[in-house]
């Protein structure tokens, strides 16, 4: 396949500092960037390590012989240079521009009519088994999706839900029905509603094989045995009976901190569950990692929908002082501030790797703090055939199609240069309060990602590296031997960074 | 009233010298100091600003929330 990827500048720096100098850059990395400080190609002998990968890169500017050099290389090049050293960053170079002001855009008319109510149509949603009405779950109904036009509610304990088309018989381009848990979602694309349509919904089996599984397989019990990870979320249910959720704390301002169970959402919970869940199908499922050593932190506050920057970087140290091995961060937006960035570079300087979710705003840029060069930040890719045809999952499948052609990056997913590695995030299976759900996001490919790295690091081939010192050669070291394990599924490193971790 | 962190980047927990230097800011008010490393203080951007800039191991960053990660669809107009 020919590639199609284009030379890209990058500032080349160490991870911690402006310039290479001990004791916080290895000598292997001050060696590196003196070796390189005067410009043009960089030959692979200058990496100091026989094993590492060849890189070409022209180097173009430099502001100091230890410190950040401007360079030009192919991303896929900086991908195999993160992996084979990661006490550098590389930094993709940016150009800012004016901010131009949003135009207006026209707001459709209700069909109604002025003057009149927009009448509402009451929809059912019903379980396929045994037609019992589904309480709970959430219906959203697009009369035009692209726009954005429609309604949304959530079904009462008949069932029902009534919503505000704009007409008592309305075509509906996509209607999307999430059940809280027990059921896959459903997608119908282009039916006609009236009151009293009936929306079917399958039950869940959990024997059956979602993407997790389907790339991992169900992991023996012993697995991640010695790791820590920490959970930074909305709180892990603490009586889930697949769970044990070791200890953790609540970091909301003015909240109890010994209450890091959920906060009202069950996605902390399902975050749990992938990397740890120690039940067994058919009556309960696995996570990668069920011998870890899971710790719930939670900074959501009760009901809240969004967290602090203070609570989540509050966090993030407490975890690193707990010694979590792995700390996952299924969260993310906004911009890059200076305080989470040294959050995440202390962590690291204390043998902690951060996994963080690129985000899903539809093939935006990698959300902070997924961007920082620190974070191993993750992107999801979905597979056909491990979800329902008619579910929510199936408006997940987008280009581009990996080599199996089965394969694809979720629609959601965020994408961008900043990108380490893709994880299974589309109609993943989990634990939720009171019973287990499918769930689809980067949210969850990131959590597949740390369960994987911890059942990785529990095997003997590589517990050499939790013997390390606490520092930041150990993170390196967890950083490289991730990075080393992924295969690249054929999406380019813009999509799937170095690839799946396998 | 804008919320802002505080995070000391040096070696060991965050001194108190320059702990008092902050809370003795006229209109700025500590509202957590729980964390070794962080202080939470509402008030005057510009004052704080203007101190961090003497305090070159502390890096001052606007609290501002993160939404819960969902991919879902959502209507942004009714119709």
């Amino acid at each position: 396949m020919k590639s199609k990827l284009s030379i890209q500048q990058y500032i080349l720096m160490p991870v911690r500092g402006f310039r290479a100098i001990q004791p916080f850059s290895p000598l292997s990395v001050v060696n590196f960037f003196i070796s390189i400080a005067s410009g043009g190609m960089v030959s692979p002998q200058a990496f100091g390590k026989k094993k590492a990968p060849p890189v070409k890169m022209r180097v173009l500017d430099s502001i100091h012989e230890d410190g950040p050099k401007l360079v030009e290389l192919l991303p896929d090049q900086a991908i195999t240079l993160r992996a084979s050293q990661p006490s550098v960053k590389l930094v993709p170079v940016v150009y800012y521009r004016t901010a131009v002001s949003p135009r207006l855009t026209i707001r459709s008319r209700a069909v109604a009519g002025a003057g009149r109510a927009p009448l509402k149509i009451t929809l059912k949603v019903v379980s396929k088994k045994d037609a019992k009405p589904v309480s709970g779950a959430t219906v959203v109904a697009f009369v035009d999706f692209e726009k954005g036009i429609g309604d949304q509610g959530t079904t009462n304990s008949k069932g029902e839900v009534r919503l505000s088309l704009g007409g008592s018989r309305k075509k509906v381009q996509r209607l999307y029905v999430y059940p809280e848990k027990g059921f896959w979602g459903r997608l119908k694309k282009n039916i006609t509603v009236i009151s009293g349509t009936t929306i079917g919904l399958g039950p869940l089996d959990l024997s059956y094989a979602d993407s997790l599984r389907y790339f991992y397989g169900n992991s023996p019990r012993g697995s991640g045995t010695g790791i820590k990870v920490a959970v930074i979320d909305t709180g892990v249910d603490t009586i889930h009976s697949d769970l044990h959720v070791d200890g953790g704390m609540n970091t909301v301002l003015g909240e109890d901190p010994k209450d890091f169970g959920p906060n009202g959402s069950s996605h902390g919970t399902h975050v749990g569950g992938i990397i740890a869940g120690q039940g067994r199908p058919p009556s309960g499922l696995r996570g990668l990692a069920p011998g870890v050593k899971l710790r719930s932190y939670r900074v959501f506050g009760k009901n809240a929908e969004g967290a602090s920057n203070y609570d989540i970087i509050k966090a993030i140290d407490q975890a690193a002082a707990d010694g979590c091995d792995l700390i996952n961060m299924s969260l993310g937006g906004g911009r890059s501030d200076d305080a989470m960035r040294a959050a995440i570079e202390e962590a690291r300087a204390k043998g902690s790797l951060v996994i963080v979710a690129a985000g899903n705003e539809y093939r935006s840029p990698v959300s902070f703090p997924a961007s920082d060069p620190l974070a191993i930040a993750v992107s999801a890719i979905g597979r056909k055939g491990t979800f329902p045809k008619d579910s929510t999952e199936a408006g997940d499948i987008s280009r581009p199609y990996g080599k199996d052609r089965n394969n694809f990056i979720a629609a959601f997913s965020n994408i961008g240069p900043e990108l380490d590695l893709t994880g299974p995030g589309v109609g993943v299976l989990s634990t939720v309060p009171g019973g287990y759900a499918p769930m689809s996001g980067t949210s969850m490919a990131c959590p597949a990602v740390a369960g994987f790295a911890a059942k990785m690091l529990s095997m003997p081939s590589h517990r050499n590296i939790l013997k390390m010192r606490r520092d930041q050669a150990r993170s390196d070291a967890m950083a490289q031997a991730l990075l080393q394990a992924a295969k690249s599924l054929g999406f380019g490193p813009r999509y799937e960074g170095k690839g799946l971790p396998l | 009233m804008n919320r802002f962190i505080l995070r000391y980047q040096g070696e060991g927990s965050k001194p108190a010298e320059d702990v008092n230097r902050i809370r003795s800011l006229e209109n700025i008010k500590v509202l957590d100091e729980s964390s070794p490393r962080m202080l939470l203080v509402e008030g005057a951007g510009a004052r704080l600003k203007a101190l961090v800039e003497s305090m070159p191991e502390w890096v001052l960053t606007p609290q501002r929330m993160i939404p819960l990660p969902d991919p879902r669809p959502k209507p942004r107009k009714r119709s």
